[in-house]
């Protein structure tokens, strides 16, 4: 029990540490997704799936390097398609999950995308995004449109998106019990490399759940 | 692996003994490794070369500045050959440029070998103080895969252009190298711009093509219950050609199959197409009719190019009767079904070459062309570059193998060749012949045998393939696709001022409208439905691009060394030139807003335009410096406007040193158009300003004026256009005179003047929505009655317009004139009439009429983006 609460505190301290400024969080789970930093399998990353709506348009690759470690990388050719890796995770009803994704995003639209279903793996109602946008190497900055009043980031380092919800529907429809993780390219030329993607269950600080 | 760099090294050592010239070697696949044969060809001469059982024949042929090589290869042995031909090419110095195709290097010091695989022109360049070296295929060859290589030796470069060719026992195959060498070239573009020079019919539009293709385009354009306002609209916006989603797609039938067919499904309406669904049930010759119907109507403005997928086939006729076109990737492996929007069915890819499938494709693509007043085809994801693996390519040629020695040839074969078939079906009646669109291609082979081709994305989507793909499409038309919705989530709309809005939806059509001219690219109607100054610019671009968009520039400027990439995106100064000899065009623009001014060194003798004169298309004086070999412009850009120069004269003998101020009034129809000449100082005697085709108006010893008489004119003067009044919103006062003869030969002629006003109220009360959604709102009441000429009720009309000789006769009595369009106007009435002549029909009055009338009544649909209501410009027109 000792150790888990050190090592449950540690993550709590990793998350505050590289968080993005967000609401302040407990983790109470160990990660929930499988193979979250792409270091197993052999052609491609483990428990993880493509879902690519023209395959033809996509680079995808899976990289191992000396010096960013293993990562996912994912280019669309084509402004019409989407790109997704993703995984499907068991999740509890009406508690709160944080999912850090550690990305560098250098061209276009993503979106990291949580699809729900039963738990006969039925799609329902349940459908959480997070657009990402960038505008590294758009052509109309600087001396078309000023940064400032680009939408998105102009970010290309590594760096982690947060995204917390709850699992919980306020309109009476069924809460999954499984989530569809998907964090890729939407409906634009892109280039996104994804390094980790990790979800826990989460307190949030001042919150009288149990 | 070692053996081979070897030998490698060897025969470039021996090459370079050789010096100058190129050099040929030939590597042959055995086991798992490209061994090089012994022998070498060095490249001076034609001959011949056998080993293995396989016959090298190669022919020289010099095609103005290129040499050519034609090498014919066959393999009389009893096993598959596989063969790689190094085309190598010393270059000198190491330290220069190297363009792979693609992208450039500069500073070149170590071996340079690309490995990308799209976007590539199939030829390489080295430039080095000034000394350009050149190598690749001329565009006459058909081949799945080459290689190129920028080796380093001890201080000294190689360009390598590796073809690689498969052939099965007993084939025959060939392919098309060519080699090119000069001085005094500024980068690789110019490598391009000979090829374009020694091949000029592969970068055009196939002879026949409807010359339409050269304008703009746009799709889901037809209106079943609003045909006559479809003509107006493609007036209204300029609309040239549309990208035609027909009604019937079953992906691998293309002219339905009676076996097929289901009556109770039918066809698609226009709506239908929008959804994807069939929702007209009834037959083929239902189906036929229909789409004859709509193709006509299209026809009137636009070229129509009908829309199929060559190498998507049903997974249901892949189980039939097309089984042995299933597509195998290197795997074995077919790529498994997608569900296509366009067929209400899983669809995979499929072998369209020599299969049942493309033997099937091909004749019913005849049969389309037969039946149907299509201007041609167009092709969706003509990517090129997929695989094909399986056990049909024992049939093909253009072969080649990978890196494991595993034997494909790429789509881009198939399409090239049917793209070939379409092109050669006989010519309509009307003389056209069919031109095919491409969209999105990735490699070469589609678009050197296609006759226009589709940007689909924004021009700032992915603005690092603009260059590369314009170089592999030369002359031919290229297209922006999508529309300024790609904008919905580029800025941030929710949180900027009304100025920061305006000031990036501005910046936003900068981009647009310089990279247009950059690159000669020109926007779909999707960009300029609401934005003036896209429309605007339309005319001069289509004016520009068929005159030809040039990859040489061949414009420096004073001071500034030339750049090794003169297309790099980050340029501080975008130089374009389109035409040659006889009509040329310069583009200058600066895209920062404070701007740039300098002296612009256009070097005329490059491309056969010695002593060029240019001015501003908008009528701006502009100092020509003329020499022989050159003409030098100050210019001075600002505001991100650009500078359009157009070549209107010859100074002979061009001299030196002749310093011109020269303009050229805008063209206005039914106005003369003057070009004015002022030399700046005493020219030398027998020298003198050379305008072909216009009379001199007057001439002074320093100024000589052109005058080019307008082809029709406005009597008394256009000053009556300003009268022109139609009513209000509720009703009319106007009406058409004309024979009920003259209307039944001349439909279109009254039905444009009928529905003008109409169209006009009814559009600018609503903007937004789709032709076929106007359905209940137009407004009968202020169409323009027609009328026999002797109607009584005409004396009581105030403004009528009068259609053919017997309606004049009758109302204009005195009239007597020709090629022009006259208004009698007196206390009650003004009369307009319109009178042909060799130079212009009564349709082609009308339609100048209606041109002039559009500055009183514009409409060109309003903004219709996620973005418009929270900048507040939903419906609106946007001008800079």
């Amino acid at each position: 029990m000792k150790t888990v609460i050190l090592a449950v505190g540690l993550l709590t301290l990793c998350g505050f540490t590289s968080a993005e400024p967000q609401d302040k969080v407990t983790l109470v789970s160990e990660n929930l997704i499988k193979n979250p930093d792409f270091s197993k399998g052999n052609d491609f990353p483990d428990d993880w799936s493509m879902m690519l709506t023209s395959p033809d348009v996509f680079n995808v690759k899976w990289i191992h390097d000396a010096n960013n470690g293993n990562y996912i990388y994912l280019e669309s050719l084509g402004a019409d398609y989407s790109g997704y890796i993703m995984q499907k995770v068991k999740v509890k009803k009406g508690v709160w999950y944080r999912l850090k994704v550690c990305l560098n995003h250098s061209m276009g639209r993503g979106l990291i995308w949580l699809y729900g279903y039963d738990g006969d793996n039925k799609p329902l109602l349940f459908d959480h995004r997070k657009y990402l946008s960038s505008f590294v190497g758009n052509p109309l900055v600087p001396h078309f449109v000023r940064k400032e009043l680009m939408n998105g980031s102009e970010d290309a380092s590594w760096r982690d998106e947060i995204f917390d919800f709850q699992n919980s529907d306020d309109k009476g429809n069924i809460q999954p019990s499984i989530l569809r993780v998907a964090v890729g390219i939407y409906f634009t030329n892109a280039k996104i490399m994804i390094k980790s993607i990790e979800m826990w269950e989460i307190k949030k600080m001042g919150s009288k759940e149990k | 692996m070692k053996k081979f760099a070897g030998t490698f090294l060897y025969i470039t050592a021996l090459s370079m003994a050789i010096a100058a010239s190129p050099t040929l070697s030939v590597l042959e696949w055995q086991k798992d490794e490209l061994v090089p044969w012994p022998v070498e060809y060095n490249l001076t001469k034609a001959g011949n070369i056998h080993r293995n059982n396989v016959s090298i024949s190669l022919t020289k042929t010099q095609v103005k500045q290129i040499n050519e090589w034609r090498v014919v290869v066959e393999n009389k042995d009893s096993k598959p050959a596989r063969l790689c031909f190094r085309l190598s090419m010393p270059c000198g110095d190491a330290g220069g440029v190297f363009w792979d195709g693609f992208q450039i290097k500069t500073g070149v010091v170590k071996t340079v070998s690309p490995k990308t695989e799209r976007y590539i022109f199939p030829a390489v360049a080295y430039v080095n103080e000034g000394v350009i070296s050149g190598a690749g295929y001329a565009p006459m060859t058909i081949s799945s895969r080459f290689e190129r290589s920028c080796q380093v030796n001890a201080g000294k470069v190689t360009l390598n252009f590796d073809s690689y060719m498969a052939l099965d026992q007993g084939q025959k195959d060939e392919i098309y190298f060519i080699d090119y060498k000069c001085n005094g070239a500024s980068d690789y573009t110019e490598l391009v711009e000979q090829v374009y020079l020694s091949y000029p019919e592969w970068f055009r539009p196939a002879a026949g093509a409807d010359q339409r293709i050269y304008g703009v385009g746009g799709y889901f354009f037809s209106s079943e219950n609003n045909r006559e306002y479809q003509m107006e609209e493609a007036r209204r916006y300029g609309f040239d050609w549309e990208w035609y989603y027909n009604c019937y797609q079953k992906a691998g039938n293309f002219y339905p199959k009676q076996e097929l067919w289901e009556d109770a499904k039918g066809y698609k309406s226009e709506a239908g197409s929008l959804r994807g669904k069939c929702d007209r049930p009834g037959t083929i010759k239902d189906w036929r009719d229909y789409n004859k119907t709509r193709i006509d109507a299209g026809n009137k403005n636009a070229a129509m190019f009908y829309y199929y997928l060559q190498q998507y086939c049903s997974s249901e006729l892949l189980k039939g009767p097309y089984a042995d076109a299933i597509w195998q990737n290197s795997e074995g492996k077919a790529p498994g079904p997608v569900f296509g929007w366009a067929d209400e069915g899983n669809a995979q890819y499929a072998w369209p070459l020599h299969s049942k499938l493309g033997n099937d494709m091909r004749e019913q693509l005849a049969m389309l062309w037969r039946d149907f007043p299509i201007a041609g085809f167009a092709l969706d994801c003509a990517l090129g570059h997929t695989k094909y693996y399986g056990p049909l390519l024992k049939n093909e040629t253009g072969k080649a193998f990978d890196d494991h020695g595993r034997i494909y040839a790429t789509e881009g074969t198939a399409l090239a060749y049917n793209l070939d078939f379409t092109r050669n079906l006989p010519a309509k009646a009307d003389g056209r012949k069919p031109a095919s669109v491409i969209n999105e291609f990735y490699t070469w082979l589609p678009m050197f045998h296609a006759d226009g081709g589709i940007h689909e994305m924004s021009p700032f989507d992915r603005a690092d393939l603009l260059a590369p793909r314009r170089l592999i499409a030369g002359q031919k038309p290229y297209y922006f696709w999508k529309g300024f919705r790609a904008a919905d989530t580029l800025l941030k709309w929710n949180d900027l001022t009304v100025a920061e809005t305006r000031e990036g939806i501005t910046g936003i059509i900068d981009y647009t409208l310089l990279s247009s001219l950059r690159f000669g690219i020109i926007p779909a109607v999707f960009y300029l439905t609401g934005f003036a100054d896209i429309k605007a610019l339309n005319p001069v671009l289509k004016t520009m691009l068929k005159a030809g968009w040039r990859a040489a520039g061949n414009v420096s400027i004073d001071g500034r060394k030339d750049p090794a990439d003169p297309f790099a995106l980050n340029e501080d100064i975008w130089i374009s030139r389109y035409g040659n000899a006889d009509e040329s065009y310069i583009v200058l623009s600066a895209p920062d807003i404070k701007g740039m001014s300098g002296k612009a060194i256009i070097h005329t003798g490059k491309f056969g335009a010695s002593g060029a004169i240019y001015a501003d298309i908008n009528g701006k004086p502009i100092i020509n410096e003329v020499n022989t070999n050159e003409t030098v412009i100050n210019f001075e850009l600002k505001n991100r406007e650009p500078l359009i120069l157009g070549k209107i004269a010859v100074l002979n003998p061009a001299g030196k040193n002749n310093m011109i101020e020269a303009s050229c009034s805008v063209e206005i129809p039914g106005r003369p158009q003057t070009a004015r000449f002022r030399f700046m100082h005493q020219p030398v005697a027998g020298t003198e300003i050379i305008k072909d085709g216009w009379p001199r108006k007057s001439s002074t010893e320093n100024e000589v004026i052109f005058e080019k008489a307008q082809c029709f004119k406005f009597i008394p003067n256009d000053g009556f256009v300003a009268d022109i009044v139609f009513g209000d919103n509720k009703k009319i006062d106007a009406a058409i005179a004309v024979d009920p003869e003259y209307r039944e030969k001349n439909p279109d002629t009254v039905k444009h003047l009928e529905i003008y006003y109409d169209y006009y109220i009814s559009r600018i009360a609503r903007p937004l929505p789709r032709l076929a959604d106007m359905t209940p709102y137009w407004n009968k009441k202020i169409q323009l009655p027609v009328l026999v000429p002797d109607s009584k009720e005409l004396k009581n009309i105030k403004l009528v317009f009068i259609l053919g000789e017997k309606a004049q006769k009758i109302l204009m009595p005195d009239a007597n004139y020709q090629d022009a369009i006259l208004c009698i106007k007196n206390d009650r009435q003004l009369l307009i009439g319109f009178f042909p002549g060799k130079n212009i029909s009564e349709y082609g009055l009308v339609m100048q009429l209606l041109e002039r009338m559009d500055e009183k009544y514009p409409f060109i649909g309003g903004i219709n983006a996620q973005w418009a209501p929270k900048a507040k410009l939903s419906g609106k027109v946007f001008k800079k």
